[in-house]
């Protein structure tokens, strides 16, 4: 063996191999040599056998059981579709990748027109180079392609400089999918680092970079999946290191859904990379995967570039064997990185000159900041990472430049330690109660209770549980422990199940407040099949007009409001406003709600005059019947004044909402989600009434107390947020504007989806930005998905329609009038691309839908 | 205790012998589930030697994960029953003379029907090669069978055999040249 170790014909090709330059490894073979022909004829044969295929390449019974036909492609040469293959570049454990060439004639009819990025950077007769990579192992060809012809549209939307353009799928003759990308030359980014001894600090910048590209990749609605530091390379441009994140939409195309059966078929690619696989994929339900996976798979890269490994070892995960891999992905905490430092022994020292540095520096480089940072990202539970991708870049920058970061020390215990601290008592009683609903006390207590003196004790029980306890949830009235309860939320509704099967109307009640304490933080989603059955169970048990059905019915339509699903919303208002006008007569407290409920429920959904008069009608039979500082009195001056923005009348809006305003501090103080919500109609009126220095006052004031209360990810703190924004755009300061604007369509985006008012809203504010800054791709990709959300959520005839319209009258009307001088000029290939790029946009103004009805501007009642 | 988590325990214990009874087990066992597979899936399913070693494993030894030092035993000698397997069904194809026993005749004509990867030509070219690298670099040849017989991954044959994963990389890229250029 040690014989054939030294057979200079083997030294020379792993050599050769592993150089990536051809010209390079060329030069390398032809010196190493030297004079002996035959030794170079081997060597040459054995390169050449290298990088083409063969039916090695696949495992022998890694066939699909059909017809007759080879296996894979044929090495350099073969054309695929319209590729011709050049060499081979690179092959993976699923995939064989090679550089491809691209016939010139065919690029534009990859894209649509809008794609000027495609088309401005491969010129005329220049055959583009590309990166085709072929799919090895068995798979539904057919639902790959289908798969990525459906996220083809988000794909081709993606224009960022850390991203590989994916520009192609198709199936090669014998049946394999393959996707064609720009062709990135380059190394990992681990690889990078480590041979370039770059310091932390580079590194970190060197992930802002990669956060930045896959934030790009969310906004577009793609998530990656597969996000490890092979997909992650490092290229140079202009002497600058940059970041390129490839592989975009293949995970998703290639990625079968994962159960059981499959699951023996699917091992080889699981066992792939376990190390950067988030606690959801490792479930195998692949139900819902999103945004937040591929921050978990960040917080890995992260934590692999800071201490040269990963959370867990692909050794010690493939070791456990499969089920105990599963349990620690999904179960064990990791070291904290700088923990995992102290861990390593001997190869510190390498490590730490990996990055230009010593142990103990290292050490203390990561402790903290990056620590906690790291483990923020890796959190089991999704919904504690960061939210977005830029979220966490900004953690990262604020260590760089040595501001507090959001992330804490380790969550969960390190809160409840503090809440316990803070609030002794209630600490003892939560705890009790979270104890009894795990076992069952509640239901056998409850059952105990009816038996004996029933009704008014069990209330008492309830009552402790909404009063006392789970309301301590409540923005306004626990100032941030929200997590700590949100976790004996989770705890207590995944246990809830069964345990009152005798006493269904004490389940409905403990639900009720389970459901409406999610929706209060805004998790609509787990809020949904809570109030859902106690509607349920209190329609059977109470029948359909009793007010307590009649208040989760309320309940429930507000959900939907709040949660932008205004069609389900609406049957739901306006059931519950007649039930209780038939009921309980016009002047009640419960009606009167309705009528708030119902005016806002309109107002989102832009038909502002049906949303202002009922708002006017509940105003003034309030008056009589309530005090002034009643919340519902208070909401309906905030929605009438909201009408009377939108249509203008600033004067009116200002002096409507100024009076809600002070009255709601005074008796419910500054943080209460009624005095935001009117702060923000206000702050938003003095903005429309020209008041720039006070509209920008008040709304700083508003998202600074919005993001403390109920955090960043809030309807209220969007709001607050855009209002700011737009009060510094007026006043053209648009970097001040920037970040408040973009994160507003951000969290607007993420809690109501494109067609939420509120989106649409703040987009075009955002857009309007842009304008200004003169950032036009940007602004136009904006609002050309802004028109067709207003088209669907407001129609075609309505004033918000009109107003992006008007915005894309002027973008269109502007390339096409440059077209024309481009063409004067003679630079016609200028011309064309402007064209391409202006017809989208007049597609998108004049619409392909005129006929389309004005849904929501009905008449008013 | 399976038969088979058995052996894997005294080949733990270093018992040489073991080895021996191991690949008949495994052997038939993949013959079994081959045949099985072959002529109930239905035309257009995958049927993947690593999906057919993994569960071949979990039958024979169960979920009892003795770590991976046995389970590499295992995947060896899974990979010189797979390698047996296709040889044998290959050589009786080109000679258009089948054996009697009625499974044999299952996996041939299942594996007839194969879209493969290769003709019988090419694989017994192969085997004839494999043999020539197994005595010159047993090392090399023994990746060769892990990755294409058994169908394991580079990081996998790497953990079989105790090798980097760059190592068993270099490894494959190497005896997978060497063999083309011995085939032709």
């Amino acid at each position: 063996m040690v014989q054939y170790e030294e057979n200079p014909e083997e030294t020379i090709f792993k050599v050769a191999i592993q150089r990536q330059d051809r010209s390079e490894r060329q030069a390398y073979v032809l010196e190493a040599c030297g004079d002996d022909r035959r030794l170079l004829a081997g060597v040459e044969a054995l390169l050449q056998y290298h990088d083409s295929t063969s039916f090695l390449d696949v495992p022998v019974f890694d066939a699909d059981v059909g017809p007759d036909e080879p296996m894979v492609a044929g090495g350099p040469g073969t054309v695929i579709g319209r590729y011709k293959l050049l060499e081979r570049i690179g092959e993976g454990g699923m995939a064989v990748v090679y550089m491809a060439e691209q016939a010139p004639s065919t690029r534009s009819a990859l894209f649509g027109p809008a794609s000027t990025g495609v088309l401005s950077d491969s010129e005329g007769t220049i055959r583009r180079k590309v990166a085709l990579k072929i799919i090895k192992l068995g798979m539904d060809t057919r639902q790959v392609i289908a798969r990525f012809e459906a996220e083809r549209q988000a794909l081709a939307m993606m224009d960022h400089p850390s991203i590989a353009k994916v520009l192609d799928a198709g199936a090669t003759e014998t049946g394999r999918p393959y996707f064609v990308m720009e062709l990135v030359q380059g190394v990992s980014i681990t690889e990078y680092c480590d041979k370039n001894s770059l310091s932390t600090k580079d590194r970190l910048g060197l992930f802002l970079a990669v956060c930045n590209a896959v934030q790009h990749a969310h906004q577009k609605g793609i998530i990656h999946r597969d996000l490890k530091p092979s997909n992650v390379m490092v290229t140079h441009h202009d002497g600058r290191p940059v970041p390129k994140v490839i592989d975009f939409g293949i995970a998703k195309a290639t990625n079968q859904k994962l159960t059981e059966k499959t699951l023996f078929t699917r091992y080889a690619h699981i066992i792939g990379t376990p190390a950067y696989m988030s606690p959801e994929q490792a479930e195998l339900s692949d139900l819902d995967i999103d945004t937040r996976t591929d921050i978990y798979s960040l917080g890995v890269l992260l934590y692999e570039l800071l201490t040269g490994t990963t959370p867990f070892s692909e050794e010690e995960l493939r070791k456990a064997g499969y089920i105990e891999m599963q349990r620690v992905i999904r179960e064990q905490e990791p070291a904290r990185p700088s923990t995992k430092l102290s861990t390593l022994g001997k190869t510190l020292t390498d490590i730490a000159k990996c990055r230009n540095s010593t142990p103990d520096l290292l050490r203390k480089a990561v402790r903290g900041d990056l620590d906690w940072i790291v483990m923020k990202s890796l959190e089991k539970d999704r919904a504690r990472r960061y939210e977005t991708a830029s979220g966490l870049a900004e953690d990262v920058r604020r260590h760089l430049e040595h501001e507090p970061v959001l992330a804490g020390p380790p969550r969960a215990w390190y809160r409840t330690k503090k809440f316990v601290r803070r609030h002794a008592m209630l600490a003892v009683s939560l705890v009790a109660v979270g104890i009894a609903l795990l076992g069952g006390l509640v239901s056998s207590m409850a059952m105990y209770l009816r038996a004996e003196r029933a009704r008014a004790e069990t209330e008492a029980v309830t009552a402790f549980l909404t009063n006392d306890l789970l309301a301590s949830v409540y923005p306004e009235r626990a100032k941030g422990q929200e997590v700590t309860v949100r976790y004996l939320l989770e705890t207590a509704a995944t246990n809830l199940d069964g345990k009152f099967s005798g006493s269904p109307l004490v389940e409905a009640q403990v639900r009720q407040t389970l459901g409406s304490t999610y929706a209060r933080m805004g998790d609509h989603e787990a809020a949904q099949p809570h109030l859902e059955r106690v509607l349920e169970i209190r329609r059977e048990r109470l029948g359909q007009e009793h007010p307590a059905t009649l208040a989760s019915l309320d309940r429930l339509g507000m959900l939907f409001c709040n949660w932008g699903r205004y069609g389900q919303a609406e049957p739901l208002l306006v059931e519950t406003l007649a039930a209780r006008r038939r009921i309980l007569g016009e002047r009640h407290h419960d009606t009167l709600e309705s009528m708030a409920h119902l005016a806002w429920q309109y107002m989102c959904e832009a038909r502002f005059e049906e949303g202002m008069t009922l708002a006017a009608e509940a105003l003034e039979a309030g008056r009589s019947i309530l005090t002034e500082d009643d919340p519902i009195l208070l909401r309906s001056k905030g929605i009438l004044a909201t009408g009377y923005v939108t249509t203008m009348r600033h004067a009116e809006a200002i002096s409507l909402a100024r009076e809600g305003y002070e009255i709601s501090r005074r008796a419910l103080a500054d943080e209460h989600e009624i005095t935001l919500f009117l702060a923000n109609v206000l702050s938003w009126a003095l903005e429309g009434d020209g008041q720039l220095d006070a509209a920008t006052e008040l709304a700083a004031r508003t998202v600074e107390l919005a993001r403390r209360i109920v955090g960043e990810e809030h309807s209220v703190t969007a709001w607050a947020m855009s209002n700011l924004g737009a009060a510094c755009l007026a006043q053209g300061r648009y970097d001040e504007a920037e970040p408040f604007l973009v994160r507003s369509f951000e969290v607007a985006m993420k809690l109501g989806g494109p067609d939420h008012t509120g989106t649409i809203l703040f987009g075009l504010r955002l857009a309007r930005l842009y304008h200004a800054q003169e950032r036009f791709a940007e602004h136009e990709e904006l609002i050309v998905g802004l028109v067709e959300a207003s088209r669907r959520t407001h129609g075609e005839n309505h004033p918000q329609t009109g107003y992006i319209k008007y915005w894309l009258r002027i973008r269109a009307e502007r390339l096409e009038a440059l077209v024309q001088q481009q063409r004067d000029a003679g630079d016609h290939a200028a011309a064309e691309l402007t064209a391409a790029r202006a017809r989208p946009i007049r597609e998108a103004w004049q619409g392909s839908s005129s006929e389309r009805s004005p849904s929501a501007s009905g008449p008013s009642p | 205790m399976t038969d088979v988590t058995r052996i894997l325990n005294a080949i733990g214990r270093g018992d040489a012998k073991a080895t021996d009874e191991l690949l008949p087990l495994v052997y038939e066992e993949l013959r079994f589930l081959a045949a099985q597979k072959l002529s109930h899936e239905p035309p257009g399913r995958t049927l993947q030697a690593t999906a057919l070693v993994h569960e071949a494993y979990i039958r024979l030894v169960g979920d009892e994960a003795p770590g991976w030092t046995s389970r590499g035993h295992f995947f060896k000698a899974a990979a010189e029953a797979m390698r047996r397997i296709l040889i044998d069904s290959a050589r009786r194809r080109k000679s258009k003379k089948r054996g009697g026993d009625r499974q044999k005749i299952e996996v041939d004509d299942a594996i007839a029907c194969l879209r493969e990867a290769c003709s019988p030509d090419d694989l017994l070219a192969l085997d004839e090669a494999l043999a020539r690298l197994a005595e010159t670099d047993p090392v090399k040849a023994e990746v060769v069978k892990l990755r294409y017989f058994a169908g394991l991954t580079v990081e996998q044959t790497a953990e079989v055999l105790g090798v980097s994963a760059t190592t068993a990389k270099l490894h494959w890229a190497y005896a997978r040249a060497w063999l083309l250029r011995e085939i032709g």
